[in-house]
């Protein structure tokens, strides 16, 4: 809330906006940017920490299944798991950058 | 009806330190009163362009965020058409000094914010087409802020403000920060649009001519504490130019004398 420019909440009740318009149309827009920024920065490398995870801590899940392999000498299993991971951190961060063009995230980027 | 009366208006600014700074001096941790405005009197009719000029840091914006309710007055009345004023409110609105468009709406949906309470959707259409016309932006309607120049930004906001229908609005330097050319030709646009919608107008700048050709009266704040250093009314007829009348041009020399420039270049 405090990043938010005080011009802002003047234009609301100016306009006599309600509790819920100062939220609807003027928080969270607000703070859409910053969130999807965030969740692109955050989701990738939470991607690799619950692969790294499994490796360790768990006995499923694809981290497992390379460990798993690997002590099998299952070296296909092992190059399949590297590439479903590969391919699902591709789609995270695809799917991140299409959030970030949707138009509502945009507002806040230099004019181009 | 967009009557103002100001009476005895005073506002003071208490500016705190930070603590620890003078630890021996606990009065000076309780902050240093500024006082901004003290005994404003000014009354201002329906239908009236006021300029106001003043130096920088005088408190023109500070009074007129009191006017638009944004802020309390520390001391004095404020009415406008009898009525103290509570807040902000949707009769007086401010268009402010640095764009107050909210950024990720498009033209449309800006103008359409003073639209709210026309529920038929093909009327409110209409009516945001016809306030964006009317400063010339169609075309634009489907454009986010970011995607337009300075000057079509205050032309939007100028749009955004007229579809309320306002009895007072309130602009604050609309005209900082525009070229040579826009700058003349939005000043053109907000006299005219005085000239047809007849609403109570108060408008800060720094450009003296601006205040000498626009407004029916123009309002120099001075001193210190800032006060009223000349209030005065202006029946030039429009359009005005300085050449054609050689009081106003006189008038102008004043002005510029009471602002501490000597001469006008
Ligand atoms: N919130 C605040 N707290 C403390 N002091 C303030 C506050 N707002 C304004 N002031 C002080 O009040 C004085 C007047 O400020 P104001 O913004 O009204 O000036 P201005 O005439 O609009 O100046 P400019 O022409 O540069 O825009 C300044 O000296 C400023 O330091
Ligand atoms: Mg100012």
């Amino acid at each position: 809330m405090d990043g938010i420019n005080p011009t802002y909440f003047h234009v609301a009740a100016n306009f006599n906006f309600s509790p819920f318009e100062r939220v609807t149309r003027l928080v969270l827009p607000a703070i859409i940017p910053e969130i999807v920024t965030a969740l692109r920065m955050t989701v990738t490398i939470s991607w690799l920490v619950v692969v790294a995870a499994e490796m360790i801590a768990v006995r499923s899940g694809l981290g497992f299944l390379i460990l798993d392999s690997r002590n099998a000498l299952r070296m296909d299993f092992v190059m399949d798991g590297m590439i479903v991971i590969g391919l699902v951190g591709l789609a995270l961060d695809r799917l991140m950058r299409g959030l970030g063009e949707l138009e509502g995230a945009r507002w806040s980027r230099m004019r181009h | 009806m967009g009557h103002i009366a100001i009476e005895n208006l005073s506002k003071t600014y208490i500016n705190r330190r930070r603590r620890s700074r003078d630890k021996e001096n606990p009065l000076q941790q309780k902050g240093e009163r500024v006082t901004v405005l003290k005994d404003i009197d000014l009354e201002i009719n329906d239908g009236e362009m006021v300029c106001f000029l003043g130096p920088s840091g005088c408190g023109k914006s500070t009074l007129l965020r009191i006017i638009a309710g944004f802020e309390p007055a520390c001391d004095g009345s404020l009415r406008i058409n009898g009525q103290p004023v509570k807040g902000p409110s949707a009769d007086h609105i401010f268009v402010f000094q640095y764009s107050g468009l909210f950024p990720w709406m498009t033209v449309a949906e800006n103008v359409a914010l003073g639209l709210r309470h026309l529920k038929n959707r093909r009327q409110q259409q209409a009516q945001i087409l016809e306030f964006i016309d009317m400063v010339e932006l169609n075309g634009f309607e489907n454009h986010y802020p970011r995607q337009l120049s300075g000057g079509m930004q205050r032309r939007a906001e100028l749009a955004r403000a007229l579809a309320v229908n306002p009895d007072i609005m309130i602009m604050d330097e609309p005209f900082s920060g525009l070229d040579f050319l826009t700058h003349m030709k939005m000043r053109e646009e907000v006299v005219n649009m005085h000239a047809f919608i007849k609403k109570t107008m108060l408008l800060v700048t720094h450009n003296i001519d601006d205040a000498l050709i626009m407004g029916d009266r123009v309002v120099i704040l001075g001193g210190r504490p800032t006060g009223i250093a000349m209030n005065r009314q202006l029946d030039f007829p429009r359009p005005r130019s300085f050449e054609k009348a050689p009081e106003l041009s006189r008038l102008r020399d004043d002005v510029f004398l009471m602002l501490g420039v000597n001469y006008a270049i």
